[in-house]
């Protein structure tokens, strides 16, 4: 809904100032995404991926030319240009479709469980690659089932059965738990009463990004 | 446009990568035209006849001579008793036998007029009504030779009616099947790879999770099925040249109206049945199913209900309505207008114009789908 692909039954919701309902247009050419499926084409080359989806987004001449030297370089890529995508290690893939889905430069990055089947190793380091680009100063919005990597997060919200019952940063929501792993929290928060709950987080929700 | 052209640019990439789908979308329908068009005739060759003649006279054998000299009938038996002609026919050996009768020659000399029987085994009712059809003709001519025989004049005697029909067939003077049939087959054909490849190249980029990827780019909906449906259009005329080229080569279909109009008519109708495999694909979710869906609904009413092989003026009017809606019926008819007949736009246009109004249809109902998120 936030990638401007669906629209909301109710409520309003801003990304980057522009309204998701009324300017998806905008919301997209401001965000970049990659889903869990890392959806690059696997029957094309690494450099016609990157082409493809820089020319979606509006990219060509110096500007394309540079930000494909960027993402070879931060994928590891370098070299690999003429290999067609399919044949790459999982990891690889991984880091060429966060690659593109950088590729226009955008002030907020999502995430959809991104590191799903991919090694311990590679996983890590694509979270080294996630620090360095929140260091930079993007915006990553990410959704994980993992709890070890909800704690690189700045801020943390818990979703349980289509609610937001808890927003905090890892060691806000620890303590106001008073538990010793993310992990133990979520489970007490989704089984706490409805009216605890309330109490815990009283005011309604808005999430600004 | 940059956004257009990059789907163009990427659409072709994966075509090329892929030579066997390129090769399955050009040379499928080139084989099914070579297949269809020589197993589906209406013509009927070579029909096998018994004879039973109970006259044995000079004139009798000159009437079986006439028979077999043309290559629709071929001799199976010449029969000496009534009930090997029911044998004959009850088991498929002779689908035609002819009898006649033993006054004949007598009969003929006195000028009287004769009856000669003729049993047609009408299990196949067309090839039966064709069969008569000819049986008919050969009487026909038979006795107004004779006529001209008996009297031994140049001039007609005043019996023979002065008012003779004779029939002119125009536009396919040899009635051959082929050249009727053929139109007909480029359409369903192009129909069915047309509709297939469309819906099933836009659902794969649905289950590899790469549409969704597309769709949270700027891209806008007209431009991505644009970016799309281009390419396929350019398959659709190479298929449809080399379809043409071979309706000329093993069938001897020629062209006889222009190609520019052809080719206007082309392109609308590869509008429309592109449209509609868009269409097809924002309504499906697996490649499987979007190619059973594409094949039902563009085969099917291709063949039944576009006047391919059953007439639409003889259909019931419901029917009738309903084929309105299938894009063949307008290219068929156009096609066989062009391709037989030389038409100009004047008797076109409401080909051409249904056929506008259907991919306008199709292709605002596909891009409204496309951008409602799926």
């Amino acid at each position: 809904m936030l990638c401007g692909l669906l629209a909301s039954s109710s409520g309003t919701a801003r990304v980057n100032g522009h309204d998701i309902n009324h300017d998806p247009e905008s919301v997209r050419q401001n965000i970049g995404y990659m889903s869990q499926k890392f959806s690059l084409y696997k029957d094309l080359t690494v450099s016609e991926n990157i082409a493809f989806f820089g020319g979606i987004y509006g990219l060509s001449g110096d500007r394309l030319r540079k930000r494909t030297g960027d993402i070879t370089a931060m994928a590891d890529l370098t070299g690999l240009g003429n290999h067609i995508t399919g044949t790459l290690s999982g990891a690889l893939q991984q880091r060429l479709a966060l690659g593109c889905a950088v590729i226009h430069e955008p002030p907020i990055l999502f995430l959809d469980e991104p590191t799903s089947g991919v090694d311990p190793v590679s996983r890590r380091a694509f979270w080294d690659l996630i620090q360095e680009m929140a260091a930079s100063g993007i915006t990553v919005l990410i959704t994980t089932h993992f709890m070890d990597e909800a704690e690189f997060c700045g801020r943390i919200g818990f979703i349980n059965a289509g609610r937001l019952i808890a927003l905090d940063t890892p060691t806000g929501i620890k303590n106001q738990t008073s538990a010793s792993t993310l992990e133990e929290a979520f489970i007490r928060l989704a089984s706490m009463p409805e009216a605890k709950l309330a109490d815990l987080n009283p005011e309604p929700r808005t999430l600004s990004l | 446009m940059k956004r257009f052209f990059a789907i163009l640019k990427k659409e072709f990439r994966q075509i090329r990568r892929d030579p066997l789908s390129l090769g399955l979308l050009v040379f499928i329908p080139a084989m099914l035209l070579a297949l269809y068009g020589y197993a589906l005739s209406f013509d009927v060759k070579h029909i096998r006849v018994a004879v039973l003649d109970h006259d044995h006279t000079p004139e009798s054998r000159a009437l079986q001579d006439s028979l077999f000299q043309n290559p629709y009938f071929d001799r199976v038996a010449t029969l000496t008793r009534p009930d090997e002609a029911n044998e004959l026919l009850n088991h498929g050996k002779a689908r035609a036998v002819l009898v006649i009768p033993r006054n004949y020659a007598r009969s003929l000399t006195r000028g009287d007029p004769v009856s000669i029987q003729v049993l047609v085994d009408a299990s196949d009712a067309n090839s039966a009504s064709t069969t008569m059809g000819y049986f008919d003709a050969l009487a026909d001519r038979l006795s107004r030779r004779i006529r001209f025989d008996l009297t031994g004049q140049t001039r007609p005697p005043s019996s023979v009616p002065t008012v003779l029909l004779e029939p002119r067939i125009w536009f396919n003077p040899e009635l051959r099947s082929a050249k009727f049939l053929v139109p007909g087959l480029i359409a369903l054909l192009l129909m069915l790879s047309a509709v297939v490849a469309t819906s099933v190249s836009i659902v794969r980029e649905k289950e590899r999770g790469t549409m969704e990827q597309i769709r949270a780019s700027p891209i806008r909906a007209e431009e991505l099925i644009l970016g799309k449906i281009l390419p396929y259009v350019l398959i659709g005329l190479i298929t449809m040249t080399l379809v043409l080229l071979l309706g000329y080569f093993l069938f001897g279909v020629e062209i006889r109206g222009s190609l520019w109009l052809l080719s206007l008519t082309t392109l609308l109708f590869l509008f429309a049945a592109l449209g509609m495999g868009v269409l097809i694909s924002t309504i499906t979710r697996s490649q499987q199913m979007a190619f059973q869906i594409a094949v039902l609904s563009s085969m099917l009413p291709a063949i039944i209900l576009s006047g391919f092989i059953f007439p639409i003026q003889n259909m019931p009017v419901a029917i009738q309505g309903l084929t309105y809606l299938v894009i063949p019926r307008y290219f068929v008819a156009a096609l066989r207008e062009i391709i037989l007949k030389d038409a100009g736009l004047g008797t076109l246009w409401p080909h051409l114009l249904g056929m506008l109004i259907l991919g306008i249809l199709f292709n605002l109902l596909a891009a409204a789908r496309t951008r409602k998120a799926s």
